[in-house]
């Protein structure tokens, strides 16, 4: 395996990992909105919040150091060529029809159960968030794979 | 339901072993990655004009002998 190669696997990486902290960040988070304070409940939920902003602020600094080592090769056109590009646009277009849904399943159970729109609201901020970042990288590291 | 649409086809592959080409090699004539050249030689990804003619040209090759349409 090249060094592009391992740019463009290590990049999907970290993006994977991005969204897998800022989904336990923010899954915790509502869990301990939900939980009673001094709860067993409420500690783990607490807990996984700190844990999953630790993952995504040092996801962020990964991406930060790549983004770095990608200029610093003058590989940039390279890595961003036009396959990336079509799976970037397809996993934005992800993003949008799942964040789609659950808004939509959240209008609808807001009418059921009063006082649930906090919980659709932070779930289509993970989903939005989440979805084009690990599908892109799923995308990525599958047409790796193919190679 | 069949497909409705064309698809491009190529002979990649073919002309990439004909000049010694590995699909990293080939990439980099071009300025993409190998991941690129792999789904084009495998027609999962349909390239741009401009990558069509650039892969073309690297391969010393009228663009329509590297490339056809497969009709549905």
């Amino acid at each position: 395996m090249d060094e592009l190669d391992q740019l463009v696997k290590r990049r999907a990486q970290i993006l994977t990992l991005a969204a897998a902290g800022f989904a336990a960040w923010q899954a915790s988070f509502l869990a301990a909105d939900m939980s009673e304070t001094g709860t067993d409940a409420f500690l783990a939920a607490s807990i996984g919040t700190s844990l999953g902003a630790l993952v995504f602020a040092g996801a962020m600094v990964a991406f930060q150091m790549f983004g770095r080592k990608v200029s610093k090769l003058k590989v940039c056109d390279v890595i961003d060529d036009e396959l990336t590009r079509q799976n970037r646009y397809k996993a934005f277009a992800y993003g949008w029809i799942f964040t789609l849904a659950v808004v939509s399943i959240g209008f609808g159970a807001e009418t059921i159960w009063q006082g649930t729109a906090f919980i659709s609201q932070r779930i289509a901020l993970i989903v939005a968030v989440s979805v084009p970042m690990v599908s892109f990288g799923r995308m990525e590291l599958k047409n790796m794979e193919q190679a | 339901m069949g497909k409705c649409t064309d698809k491009l086809g190529n002979r990649l592959r073919e002309l990439r072993a004909r000049h010694g080409f590995t699909q990293a090699t080939l990439a980099e004539a071009v300025g993409v990655t190998r991941k690129t050249i792999n789904t084009v030689e495998n027609q999962i990804f349909t390239p741009s004009t401009i990558l069509a003619l650039k892969l073309a040209e690297a391969l010393e090759v009228p663009v329509e002998e590297a490339f056809y349409l497969i009709k549905p």
